[in-house]
């Protein structure tokens, strides 16, 4: 049949606004709940990986027994040394990593006031490597990070909740020019970075590598203390392929098994994985997710089967014109995407506002990410294109004969 | 007709409609249940360990945080406090965390190969005061003191460990762990897999099971000696991260907490069961982004959840527009009318609140034993939540009445 063409399903909805507007924010609700649950899942996932974020590197060397950061796996500095032989490698550093044995007294100079001693983070790099981008670095810091026993210090570390102390950490006021011991060894705060907390520590500290191993290797090793490295930093040739460099480098330092090649955002996922699989996070956000998904499904299924029985007048006239089923059933598949469409732009302006909010009162960044809307939008049009199809069955007992 | 008897009929009659419009109900009731479950396992986690434990008093570290960050003090701080009048017996708890390779598990997809690691809480005691450190009774940590005393002998051989039966599945079932040969096993179809027991990549002794239940802080756990837990850990044997006080018959639990304070130097905190429950569901609901979230998320679900519900209604009175124009016709008031779609609002509520519950005991079964989340229904968190329902459909039942008020008697025909 040759008629113009009508964006049927389009008046079919708007025909009244009001009605719309109110279908739209019902979808739109069940994308805020699937946003804000995913999230807070990210951000949690994201909080415990931040290090390897800010890794300035292409590949990561790593001990393979080593699960996560908490960790104390260590691997030989001399691996990380044959990899310069690669060609397409351009440096590699080694990274030193503490959690247990770093304790940091409390910056308060008065003895009778100060808080307690506490565990922390400690980060150990050769200053003029520049192998972790610490964010919002104090200008001239690792200049200053060379003289020995000097650190620098996390702005973001967990807030204190002592009364007396507003606005501390629980290492007390941090500042650049205080000095605090470190595991009994006297240190000097240079410069500040905002890294943060997660679940395994309260906040960081990055010294020198020859200070961090002064303090927290060499009591405790026999041998050279800067021989066994957490972490192994690789930068690769501008332009060459990470993938393909990694093969190689696997190649040559990893036949005895003993380490490992990643690229950073193999790196990255591994820590996020070891992460979902130990704590409920996953699955408590998860669940959230998917009760958001189904509750919006259902939403749409009772719009687009109302629509259906509202318009079954209509829809019969067409039927007796000699329009086909096929026709009714793309108007209900169209209205199932202006739907989507619909909630999801209001939706996703709520959830950013949510994120906005939701990282001023929990101090863990929720973040949007443009991979992160495409998912959300992805789920939407699958909720409400799935209930489009369960709405089908309805189209298909239109008769024209209710016309009459 | 009453009301009640009309609104009644109506739903009776157009089954599907309220089918439907009580499974949307069911819906936003068991999302609502689902976070206030998980909401309640939080507070669940921070105190799952010291309901198991046995103590009157309790010595931490001034520098405790949660259970999770307990942080440490001398054993000496032991030994002062049992020398306080009223005090029976200061025994000592340790607290840390291994590496735990998951072994082979036999599930409904076949085998799944060893290998995965996963991050296991230990804790470590005395281990021929087991049966004094532990709840011991049915249903506890342990069933009855006889077995504590023989897991316990079981326990003092180094390299021996108890498993948490209720921890999260993919740690590996106890009864499937125990049949693995002390030498290890191939897996079939998997070669070159060894499915063995390891904590810290090394061999250890299962010897038996316990029951505490998971958490936010860990989804499985481990018993050990103290011998075994500082070779695991490498905690100094001179340290400890708890010390359990039990009490005199007869004494005070405030005065002896008062008198220890005295005793003892500020690197220690004394607190009563209460205190430190308290302390630690405050930690856990407040400090916490874990716990903020989900509250987060528990405001969020009952506003999905009433945003849905008002859907339903709207949906479900719209449909019956003709019924109550008709009804209208025939001259009944307002008011009838307005008293038909209440009830018919109270009727949906319960239709949808009793599926919706059956929902989320199931729902609730799977959180619990493959979430790890430790949910559990409560009897005030069923009325609140059946209260909300009936709110929530009241409201747009009252909402949705100004439709049928519009109701025209003219638009029937």
């Amino acid at each position: 049949m040759n008629v113009p063409w009508v964006p049927l399903a389009w008046l079919n909805l708007t025909h009244d606004r009001v009605r719309f507007a109110l279908f739209a924010s019902g979808i739109a609700f069940a994308v805020v709940l699937m946003s804000v649950q995913l999230g807070i899942m990210n951000a949690m996932l994201d909080s415990n990986t931040i290090v390897f974020q800010k890794l300035n590197a292409d590949l990561v060397v790593v001990n393979p027994a080593r699960p996560s950061i908490l960790f104390r796996h260590t691997f030989q500095r001399s691996r990380l040394d044959q990899t310069i032989g690669v060609p397409g490698v351009v440096s590699a550093h080694a990274i030193y990593l503490e959690h247990e044995l770093g304790r940091l007294r409390n910056t308060d100079p008065n003895p009778q006031t100060r808080g307690r001693t506490r565990r922390l983070r400690v980060i150990g790099v050769d200053p003029a490597a520049h192998a972790i981008d610490l964010p919002h670095l104090d200008p001239g810091s690792w200049e200053k990070l060379q003289t020995p026993n000097t650190a620098l210090f996390d702005r973001k570390a967990r807030p204190s909740l002592n009364p007396r102390s507003p606005g501390e950490s629980v290492y007390g006021k941090l500042e650049p020019g205080m000095k605090t011991e470190l595991s009994g060894h006297e240190m000097t705060l240079v410069g500040g970075f905002e890294l943060g907390f997660d679940f395994g520590c309260d906040g960081t500290i990055v010294l020198s590598d020859r200070t961090f191993t002064t303090i927290l290797r060499e009591p405790y090793t026999l041998g050279d203390p800067m021989a066994d490295i957490d972490y192994g930093v690789l930068r690769l040739q501008p332009g060459s392929d990470p993938n393909e460099l990694k093969k190689q480098v696997q190649q040559v330092i990893g036949r005895e098994g003993d380490v490992m090649v990643m690229t950073k955002a193999e790196a990255i996922d591994r820590e996020r994985n070891f992460w979902w699989a130990s704590t409920p996070i996953g699955f408590a956000f998860g669940a959230g997710v998917i009760l958001g998904f189904v509750v919006g499904m259902v939403i749409c299924y009772q719009i687009l089967s109302s629509d259906v029985a509202d318009h079954f007048a209509q829809y019969a006239t067409l039927r007796a014109i000699g329009y086909p089923n096929r026709y009714l059933s793309s108007i209900v598949l169209q209205e199932s995407v202006i739907l989507a469409l619909a909630g999801y732009l209001p939706g996703l302006l709520v959830a950013w506002g949510a994120y906005a909010y939701l990282t001023k009162i929990s101090a863990m960044p929720l973040t949007l990410t443009l991979g992160r809307a495409a998912l959300v939008l992805g789920l939407t049009l699958v909720m409400c294109v799935a209930s489009g199809f369960l709405a089908l069955n309805k189209v298909k007992k239109v008769d024209p004969a209710d016309v009459f | 007709m009453t009301p009640l008897g009309l609104a009644w009929s109506n739903l009776v009659h157009k089954r599907t409609r309220t089918a439907v419009a009580a499974a949307g109900v069911a819906f936003a009731v068991a999302l609502i249940f689902m976070e206030l479950g998980m909401f309640g396992g939080v507070e669940r986690t921070a105190t799952a360990l010291f309901d198991g434990l046995r103590f009157d008093l309790i010595l931490t570290s001034s520098e405790y945080g949660d259970v999770g960050r307990a942080g440490d003090i001398p054993k000496t701080r032991l030994a002062q406090a049992r020398a306080a009048d009223g005090v029976a017996d200061v025994l000592p708890l340790h607290l840390g965390n291994g590496v735990w390779q998951k072994p082979a598990h036999k599930g409904w997809l076949g085998v799944s190969p060893p290998g995965n690691v996963g991050s296991i809480g230990m804790i470590g005691v005395p281990p021929d005061r087991v049966a004094d450190v532990f709840a011991v009774d049915q249903g506890r940590v342990f069933h009855s003191r006889a077995e504590a005393e023989r897991l316990g002998q079981a326990l003092a051989r180094q390299g021996a460990i108890l498993f948490d039966r209720q921890s999260k599945p993919d740690f590996g079932s106890l009864e499937e762990m125990m049949a693995v040969p002390p030498g290890g096993e191939d897996v079939p179809g998997y070669p070159g897999f060894r499915n063995a027991i390891r904590l810290n990549d090394r061999r250890v002794d299962l010897v038996g099971g316990f029951n505490l239940g998971s958490g936010f802080s860990w989804n499985g756990m481990l018993m050990t000696s103290e011998e075994t837990f500082a070779d695991f850990t490498g905690m100094p044997r001179d340290r400890a991260n708890f010390g359990l006080i039990t009490l005199k018959p007869g004494a005070k639990a405030t005065e002896v907490q008062a008198q220890l304070k005295r005793l003892l130097p500020p690197d220690v905190h004394v607190r009563t069961r209460q205190e430190i429950v308290d302390h630690e569901e405050r930690y856990w609901m407040q400090l916490t982004s874990v716990g903020q979230f989900l509250g987060v998320a528990v405001a969020l679900a009952i506003v999905v959840g009433a945003i849905f519900v008002y859907q339903m209604m709207a949906a479900d009175i719209r449909g019956m527009l003709p019924e109550y124009a008709t009804v209208k016709a025939l001259g009944y008031r307002p008011l009838y009318l307005t008293g038909v779609v209440l009830w018919q609002s109270v009727l949906l509520a319960v239709f949808g609140y009793a599926p919706g519950l059956v929902a989320s005991f199931a729902l609730y079964y799977i959180t619990r034993n493959f979430g790890g989340i430790p949910t559990e229904m409560t009897f005030e968190r069923t009325v609140i939540v059946l209260l909300m329902t009936c709110g929530m459909c009241l409201a747009s039942g009252t909402l949705a009445i100004r439709k049928v008020h519009a109701a025209e008697p003219a638009d029937l025909f």
